[in-house]
């Protein structure tokens, strides 16, 4: 199960993660360790608790059974589906509030990819559209200098320009040392930036898939294995 | 520690954000004054000084409310950008409480000045308006800085522990406990509530602390018909005291009475301490009714 690639060291993981919502239960002691840097996805349907187990790693949901492999959260970043802006505050005002409280945190960095998508500073975040929103908050958590960056469906709502910079950032954002753990149904926009993946199913996480190997083996694309796995093994 | 002074300015600067209107409230205040001035409706009648006093009042309840509102709405507000940001909700509890009384004690200051301005104008232009000094929102450096300051003191302890309440509320809705459970707990707080305002006229004092300091003779003891009938002692004091900055303090919370104040810093605590309850896991657990596997 673990990320056996020659890169450098992350640990990062959980262990018997149970979760329920009153009577549904949503994770069934799911458990996973990535130990390399890298990308790596989870796969899975709808309602099948991807957001709920990055809430979780995140360090946002306290309330579950199990146990974390890191649990020092202030190195996590995490682009949530939901939003935390305050809705008077101005993408300036976030930009110097992460800055101050957030070590590492890269302002400029983001400065420029916003002023290359013409987003002025001055905007009110509630004031973007939701694809907008998306993108600010993928820059937000994959310029934030944490080590570990969880990005929960970073391509919804995206027009094709903005996937495409979100694809390019990540290219060239990947090193040894940084994880970025993705979920997303846009499978086929991450296949070929993607090491591997896990695909979440009945509230417990499949074995580690090496994208390399499946494609070189099956000779079918990411997405097509996935789904087969998915639809025709029922997992 | 250097942390959580930057975030003390950066929720400094927050908490200006709604209050200001009571900055601009208290300006147009001042100019409607000046305006009726100008139409040389110079002197004021009893029942003028009537309408003055119960227009200060309600004033002061916008004030407070306006304080505690912005209090509220960050807490709705900002509470998930900090959670995010792994800024301690203790830090965050603390910083809110201190930014209120910061911004109380600047407003005041701004109304001692301003108050100061209005009646060296009002003194100016008519002798026979020094009686002025007795109206009942203007703060002034001409003898009234001892009202003032407990004007500014009962203000701010008073959207303390208004906000202590409101803090756990939100906890504990928020928390991950069982519903049954946190009504029970807001059902306890409720209670805590009503004893929290009944308790400083179930008690006799320990003594009529600020008494001499503001000239002004506090009435204590058991009064708490009072109490119940009007939630404060604001309704008593207009009975006996002549004093109006005493009782629009009154209004607020009644902070020279030493059970009262007692009472008061005791929700404080608790609201500072419902965190550590609320965020403790296992207490979920336990009273969500056992284990959840």
């Amino acid at each position: 199960m673990a990320y056996e690639e020659n890169r450098g060291k992350i640990n990062f993981g959980g262990e018997l993660i149970y979760k329920r919502y009153g009577k549904k239960t949503v994770l069934n002691n799911a458990s996973f360790r990535i130990e390399r840097g890298g990308i790596v996805g989870i796969f899975g349907l709808n309602g099948a608790g991807k957001t709920t187990l990055l809430n979780i790693l995140s360090g946002l949901d306290g309330n579950f059974k199990g146990s974390l492999l890191k649990t020092d959260f202030t190195d996590v970043a995490y682009a949530s589906q939901k939003d935390f802006f305050p809705p008077d505050m101005r993408i300036k005002d976030y930009l110097n509030f992460e800055a101050t409280f957030s070590e590492g945190f890269d302002k400029e960095k983001i400065r420029g990819k916003l002023a290359a998508a013409k987003i002025s500073e001055k905007s009110f975040i509630f004031s973007l559209s939701s694809g907008l929103k998306q993108y600010f908050k993928f820059l937000s958590a994959v310029f934030g200098g944490k080590s570990v960056v969880l990005l929960d469906e970073p391509f919804s709502n995206l027009d094709v320009n903005l996937r495409g910079e979100v694809v390019n950032t990540l290219i060239d954002l990947t090193d040894e040392n940084r994880l970025f753990l993705i979920t997303t149904h846009e499978i086929k926009e991450l296949e070929r930036l993607i090491d591997g993946f896990f695909i979440l199913s009945g509230g417990a996480l499949s074995e580690y898939y090496d994208a390399e190997e499946i494609v070189g083996k099956s000779g079918k694309s990411v997405e097509e294995f996935y789904r087969e796995t998915v639809n025709e093994k029922n997992i | 520690m250097k942390k959580i002074f930057k975030f003390f300015l950066f929720d400094l600067k927050r908490t200006f954000l709604v209050p200001a209107i009571a900055v601009v409230l208290y300006i147009i205040n001042a100019a409607t004054e000046f305006g009726a001035m100008g139409r040389d409706l110079l002197s004021f009648s009893v029942s003028g000084f009537e309408k003055a006093d119960k227009a200060a009042e309600i004033y002061l309840y916008i004030f407070c409310g306006l304080i505690l509102a912005s209090l509220i709405y960050r807490t709705v507000t900002d509470d998930k950008l900090f959670k995010k940001a792994r800024i301690d909700p203790k830090t965050v509890f603390l910083s809110r409480l201190f930014s209120a009384a910061v911004f109380c004690f600047l407003f005041a200051t701004f109304a001692l000045l301003l108050g100061t301005a209005r009646l060296a104008i009002l003194k100016n232009r008519n002798e026979d308006m020094f009686y002025v000094k007795d109206y009942p929102f203007i703060f002034s450096l001409f003898g009234k800085r001892g009202t003032y300051m407990l004007f500014g003191l009962s203000v701010g302890f008073s959207v303390a522990v208004a906000y202590s309440f409101v803090f756990m509320i939100h906890q504990a809705i928020t928390s991950d406990f069982h519903p049954a459970a946190k009504v029970a707990f807001i059902a306890a707080l409720a209670a805590v509530g009503v004893f929290a305002l009944v308790v400083p006229y179930r008690f006799v004092s320990v003594g009529n602390v600020g008494t001499s300091v503001y000239g002004a003779g506090l009435p204590v003891g058991n009064i708490s018909y009072a109490a119940i009938r009007n939630f404060t002692a604001a309704h008593y004091y207009q009975q006996v005291l002549p004093s109006p900055v005493v009782i629009k303090c009154a209004v607020c919370w009644n902070i020279l009475h030493i059970p009262a104040l007692v009472v008061g810093a005791a929700i404080i605590i608790l609201g500072f301490l419902s965190h550590s309850f609320f965020s403790i896991k296992e207490n979920a657990d336990y009273i969500y009714g056992g284990k959840k596997k």
